[in-house]
């Protein structure tokens, strides 16, 4: 790579040198002359970049099983939550029951775990709430898809370098860089089931080479009536839950960047009806509803380093609101209220040092402390306390370090480890070694080990209402271990194979499991082993036709008992692609996916499905507008998804066929 | 490389005489022949203690490359070409970078306040300019983009348009495989095309496609490449690569003698351009001898 040689040291030298080029060029007729096609090569220099520079570590380089979509992705396919997105994500797949969306990733989805082993990021900054550990994948998380950038979808373990939640994979939703130049967008959406969405973004400079990006969104859904077996009786209206599955959201966010420093914000809000009767409330009773709240605000600075390396500070505060109102069967209906509200702020500090050509060490600490965990639940009227836990002053700290070696051949290996230590249940430490590299011309090799943790939640160990759910202060921190090999090829026609074989065991497994009569509680109920193959293709052929192909064949167990676990489909099978119909005015996109069968919590085994979503996307006004007619399931398949504990329905009906007609414009687009 | 195996040996002066000089580190993108001859108008106009390391068009090449580079303990970083220059947004603070052939640097975020840099583009005014000295009709130019790449360069070719009394008919072109529908549609008003380096449109498909249209229509075709008018074109614009290296070297002084490392970019200091006769004669068009007098190249 480099060339080092000796170089003209003096002028006159230098100059002999250039007449010598030029008499040869005279002499030679194709040198000194640039061809057509060096013309053409120095303009595709550029295009190249801008694809590579989205990332700025190759995806081959990367020490985990990783997927990145972009935001065009995201504009040509339709998908409007990250939940939409991460279903056709090899080996993802969720769970809708009517008032949460739960992601599962290769075969581990346990119900209603509020997807709790998967750690959300926006810009960097971890979403998972602090009661419960939860991630908001669906529109509980109503964020405008237009100010995406791209989402990096990292699989496997990431606890050596992120801390808790990231069990099963690291998914970072990366927004879009605020821009000098002005630009303006807003847009409208209109579908089926009464659904309406409304977005506004601006990003535009200012003085002092200060930049930001405001976005806005509204969301407002009338849901579905909707018909549950288990409640088919005639003072149960038969069955049908009428409008009780509406719901509302809105968020916001910011940036504010100059030069090295950034200001971030984030708010999203959302009330959902909840059609279910869960947790023994009144079926179909259009007054129990959810609501959940989550912000934050951060500043950072990165300094870009000296000689050695360099590093960034980041300041934040963050909270959580969640509201349950529920009804419960009485003369006159009696209403529950159920409330979760934290607050905690924290300090990291990140250093990446060069140690030589060969060694990139990076440095890292974190400190958070929650100001107030606040779990409360009563019955208004008779007034009724059934829980009031109040927590202060909790503090957490954690190290870590990662080094990246250059070894011979081009490949590297990665050593990782972090500490992580818990007022409430003491530390944890996870490493993580990758070794990746060059097989062969086209083919990038990956060994990958790593370790991770979920802590007991606030909830988990604290909650208790005496009745249904009772607390567990001595649980202990569930953790996984990881083994994976990864091998990406390169194809001819743009094309990129990656297949991969993983091993996961899962050890202490926190779930839900019956006390009593009718109470549950969560406990570390033993060792899960999640064993499987994937394997995928995507290609980019030319003329803007972008295809991929991926199929994922996993097995989850109970390690002693051999026995399935629930919510644990053996088969994903993925297709979509995008074709340019009229040039770039106009595409269809097309997302099919299949999810094999899967065990319900009553050892029911529910039906494979596979699910069809097309769109026709429309780019007019030199792309300031964009028109989008999309169906999803557009063959209208039944189909249904296994519910939690707190149900008394195994099965969860899943939308028919949706419509929606999204309309944009702007220059900001 | 045959080139800097000449220069090289041409260069040798004995060891000695290299103490005092500043070490550069040269970063080229790719082995693109622009980008040697950027090189050599640089070691032209500097005196220096040079060692050259090569992306070889790879960004994922950036981290093994600046890691060697840096290693060497630089005063400046020379980086040619956008790939270069993006890579060197990772070099240290106290370590100044230069960078040239970077089309559009505000892309990729460029410069950052350790780096500074010579572009590569050519003014829309002159170039427009020129148009209308070779024919001086035209009021209606058309200008095949992709909105992805080049909105922005529309933008200022619509600017300067406005200034000339000019008006720009912007054909948007998403993939090579639509631009025969694109240019079939929008460009029956054309009294002229303006073909800039895209990295979607400048393909030599379309290219093809737009000289085809050109020789129909009788309407000129205006390029950014030298080699493009050889092919055929009417006349292009440009800046010579060894240019804006000698450019980048004043550059390198100016950090070397005030320790400034600017967070600018500046644009080349020459304009060239080249004019084919014959396909002049062949669209009808009677070049003014001025034109042809002050031309770098003319294919007769």
């Amino acid at each position: 790579m480099s060339t080092a040689r000796p170089c003209p040291r003096r002028r006159r030298a230098q100059r002999a040198s250039v007449l010598l080029w030029a008499a040869l060029a005279l002499l030679l007729p194709n040198m000194g002359v640039a061809t057509e096609k060096e013309a053409f090569d120095l303009v595709k220099e550029e295009c190249l970049v801008e694809a590579a520079a989205r990332r700025l570590q190759p995806l081959a380089e990367a020490p985990s099983s990783a997927t990145v979509i972009t935001g065009a992705d995201i504009q040509r396919h339709g998908w409007t939550t990250l939940a939409e997105v991460l279903r056709n994500i090899r080996g993802f797949y969720v769970t809708y029951d009517r008032n949460y969306w739960y992601v599962g990733v290769r075969g581990f989805g346990r119900p209603a775990d509020w997807n709790d082993r998967i750690l959300l990021l926006i810009d960097g900054h971890v979403m998972n709430g602090n009661i419960y550990g939860d991630a908001y994948m669906g529109s509980e998380l109503p964020i405008d898809m237009e100010a995406i950038d791209r989402i990096e979808i990292v699989r496997g373990p990431g606890s050596a370098l992120y801390g808790s939640n990231a069990l099963f994979a690291v998914i970072n939703v990366v927004t879009k860089t605020p821009t000098a130049k002005r630009g303006v967008a807003v847009g409208a959406d209109k579908a089926s089931f009464g659904t309406s969405e409304g977005w506004f973004s601006f990003t535009g400079g200012g003085p002092a080479d200060t930049r930001i990006a405001v976005s806005a969104t509204g969301l407002r859904s009338a849901g579905q009536d909707l018909y549950f077996r288990e409640y088919d009786a005639p003072d149960l209206g038969n069955g049908w839950a009428r409008g009780a599955d509406g719901e509302t959201g809105r968020s916001a966010m910011f940036s504010l960047i100059r030069r090295d420093l950034s200001v971030r914000g984030f708010w999203s809000s959302r009330d959902k009806h909840v059609p279910t009767g869960a947790w023994e409330t009144t079926f179909g009773h259009d007054g129990t509803k959810s609501t959940d709240e989550r912000g934050y605000i951060e500043l950072a600075y990165r300094y870009p380093g000296t000689r050695l390396g360099s590093y960034e500070v980041k300041l934040y505060h963050d909270w959580y609101r969640y509201g349950g109102i529920w009804f419960y069967e009485d003369d006159p209906p009696l209403e529950s209220r159920d409330i979760g509200r934290s607050n905690w702020s924290g300090v990291e500090l990140r250093d990446i040092a060069r140690l030589g050509t060969h060694s990139i060490l990076t440095l890292g600490a974190t400190l958070e402390h929650d100001w107030e965990v606040h779990q409360e639940v009563w019955d208004v009227d008779p007034y009724y306390l059934y829980v009031r836990s109040r927590l202060t002053g909790l503090t957490d700290w954690s190290v870590y370090f990662q080094e990246e070696l250059a070894l011979v051949r081009q490949w590297r290996l990665t050593l990782g480890l972090r500490r992580d230590d818990y007022e409430t249940f003491g530390a944890v430490n996870n490493p993580r070694v990758a070794l990746v590299g060059p097989a062969r011309d086209g083919t990038q090799l990956k060994l990958m080990y790593g370790r991770a943790f979920r802590p007991p939640s606030y909830y988990d160990l604290y909650y208790d209402d005496v009745d249904a759910t009772l607390s567990n202060p001595n649980l202990l921190p569930e953790t996984v271990d990881t083994y994976e090999a990864a091998v990406e090829q390169r194809l001819p026609l743009h094309s990129v194979a990656q297949w991969s074989v993983y091993r996961y065991m899962v050890h202490r497994l926190i779930d839900q499991v019956p006390v009593g009569e009718s109470a549950v509680q969560s406990q570390n109920v033993g060792t899960v082993r999640t064993t499987g193959v994937e394997i995928g293709i995507e290609t980019s052929p030319g003329g803007g036709i972008e295809a991929s192909a991926d199929l994922a064949l996993q097995s989850a167990r109970d390690d002693e008992t051999e026995d399935r676990l629930t919510n644990a489909p053996e088969i994903l099978a993925y297709g979509r692609f995008f074709v340019p119909v009229v040039g770039d005015r106009l595409g269809l996109s097309w997302d099919t996916r299949w999810v094999g069968a899967r065990y319900t919590n009553s050892r029911q085994k529910t039906s494979g499905y596979a699910v069809t979503d097309i769109g026709l996307v429309g780019n007019i006004l030199d792309g300031h507008m964009r028109l989008a007619l999309r169906a999803r399931n557009v063959f209208n398949a039944a189909y249904s998804h296994p519910g939690g504990n707190e149900l008394l329905e195994d099965l969860i009906p899943q939308d028919r066929r949706a419509w929606s007609l999204e309309f944009r414009v702007g220059n900001g687009l | 490389l045959w080139l800097y195996v000449l220069m090289g040996a041409a260069g040798l002066a004995g060891p000695s005489e290299a103490a005092g000089l500043p070490r550069v580190a040269i970063v080229l993108s790719s082995e693109l022949l622009a980008y040697q001859e950027a090189v050599t108008g640089f070691l032209s106009e500097v005196d220096c203690e040079a060692e050259h390391f090569n992306l070889e068009g790879d960004l994922s090449n950036a981290d093994r490359v600046l890691s060697s580079a840096l290693s060497r303990e630089p005063d400046v970083v020379f980086a040619v070409g956008a790939k270069a220059a993006i890579a060197c947004r990772e070099v240290p603070d106290d370590v100044p970078v230069v960078f040239c052939m970077v089309q559009e640097p505000e892309r990729y975020d460029l410069p950052t306040k350790n780096m500074t840099g010579v572009t590569n583009t050519v003014d829309e005014i002159q170039q427009l300019r020129l148009l209308l000295e070779v024919k001086r009709s035209i009021s209606k130019v058309a200008v095949p983009y992709s909105p992805e790449y080049s909105a922005a360069a529309l933008q200022r070719a619509q600017e300067a348009a406005r200034a000339l009394n000019l008006s720009i008919i912007p054909v948007p072109i998403g993939s090579e495989a639509t631009a025969a529908s694109a240019v079939r549609d929008r460009m029956s008003e054309a009294e002229a095309i303006w073909f800039i380096p895209d990295p979607i449109v400048a393909t030599p498909a379309v290219f093809d496609l737009l000289l085809a249209y050109s020789l129909d229509k009788r309407i000129p075709l205006m390029t950014f490449a030298r080699s493009l008018v050889r092919s055929g074109a009417l006349f292009a614009s440009y800046s010579a690569p060894e240019t804006m290296g000698a450019q980048a070297a004043e550059l390198v002084k100016r950090v070397m003698t005030h320790n400034d490392a600017g967070g600018i970019t500046i644009p080349p200091s020459r304009q060239l351009y080249s004019v084919n006769l014959r396909t002049a004669r062949a669209l009808g068009i009677a070049i003014p001898p001025a034109v042809v007098a002050q031309a770098d190249s003319v294919f007769r």
